[in-house]
């Protein structure tokens, strides 16, 4: 048990809760009712999904140099190129969401509420 | 007309499908393409003009004509958009009222306040890096571009650098013109037009070469920030003036809403 075997748990784990939430932003936008809240579901999960992934990628690649005993140089600069697209992502994706919700209410769209709800629910 | 169009269309995609299957198969070092020209390039772009980059090399270089001809073509557009869609609009005019407003939030302000640097300096990564990865003067100008059209989207017009339309035409104008005048020079100096190894530089003809390059992409990069700017001015003007009443009221109720 190397230090490169304790990475990869670490890379099966984000993997994985990335996997989940991406997924679970997919079921928020098919499965919620309007723009708002699917903006919501989208923006949320696609941030935190995509930094898990790529948080994985980048950790993978220090363990694959470790792994099999190259020289460290390239596979860190390549983790660390990764986390700048990490660093970007987190900046931009979140600002993107809020200028769309922030264009879609100046436009004259009305939130859905609780009220469209239950007139959804009484008319069959 | 429209069966016209329909006939147009059905035989240009009959001509295309009959003659696809004859076009050699990707990749094959038997077809013409790759058994004439671009063995040269392979073998003496380094040696020639010290750039590795093959795709810098023939873009500017050995094809120097046919990317002036396409930096003319993007200039011509974005006049052409000017033309167009800026007709009703007078080019010299008091900023508005819509001018002003800006879509910017706090939120919104921040983040273009952190990413708008980085942008920036990776237009000039890909302008000035080309020589050596992938990039050049078209992806630089586009990505200069995003940097000014993200600041004036956020903070309004006035926050646009002073970049307002007729800038814009300045800069696609000045930037096609760096381009003929990196040829014009070689001809002043006696030898053929875009022949960089003649530039008056004190330098080897390969590194004279690979300036000339660098000149003219820098060229690219102007003529396509500037008209990037001017297409998304010329979109984003409002024609009419009482659609400025209509947005501020909207405005103010929204800001109730919330």
């Amino acid at each position: 048990m190397s230090l490169h075997h304790l990475l990869d748990v670490f890379v099966w784990l984000m993997m994985a809760g990335g996997f989940f939430f991406i997924v679970a932003g997919i079921a928020g936008v098919l499965r919620l009712p309007d723009f708002y809240t699917r903006l919501h579901a989208q923006g949320k999960c696609d941030t935190l999904g995509v930094s898990l992934m790529l948080g994985g990628l980048a950790i993978r690649e220090v363990a694959h140099g470790l792994e099999h005993g190259h020289d460290m140089l390239g596979p860190v600069l390549t983790a660390l190129k990764i986390l700048g697209i990490l660093f970007f992502i987190l900046l931009a994706n979140p600002t993107a969401t809020h200028a769309l919700g922030r264009a879609a209410l100046y436009s004259g769209l009305k939130p859905w509420t609780a009220e469209d709800g239950a007139a959804e629910d009484s008319t069959p | 007309m429209r069966s016209l169009s329909w006939i147009a269309v059905l035989f240009t995609g009959v001509v295309l499908f009959y003659t696809a299957p004859s076009l050699p198969p990707i990749g094959d070092p038997e077809s013409p393409a790759s058994s004439h020209v671009s063995p040269y390039y392979i073998e003496n772009s380094v040696s020639d003009m010290a750039t590795p980059n093959l795709v810098t090399t023939v873009v500017t270089d050995y094809r120097g004509y046919d990317t002036l001809g396409e930096t003319t073509v993007i200039m011509t557009a974005g006049l052409a958009c000017l033309l167009i869609l800026g007709f009703w609009t007078p080019m010299r005019r008091h900023p508005t009222e819509t001018d002003r407003l800006s879509f910017g939030s706090p939120v919104l302000d921040a983040a273009a306040r952190l990413l708008v640097p980085y942008i920036l300096l990776f237009a000039l990564y890909v302008l000035f890096h080309g020589h050596h990865s992938p990039g050049g003067g078209f992806q630089g100008g586009t990505l200069l571009a995003a940097g000014v059209i993200l600041v004036r989207l956020v903070r309004g017009r006035d926050c646009g650098w002073g970049v307002d339309r007729e800038q814009a035409v300045r800069l696609a104008c000045s930037g096609a013109f760096l381009y003929y005048a990196v040829g014009l020079i070689t001809m002043l100096m006696g030898h053929l037009f875009l022949d960089y190894s003649k530039l008056p530089l004190p330098l080897t003809a390969a590194m004279r070469r690979n300036m000339g390059i660098l000149g003219v992409e820098i060229g690219v990069t102007v003529a396509v920030a500037g008209t990037m700017i001017l297409i998304f001015d010329c979109l984003h003007a409002t024609p009419h003036e009482d659609r400025e009443a209509e947005v501020s009221a909207e405005r103010a109720g929204a800001e109730g809403h919330t």
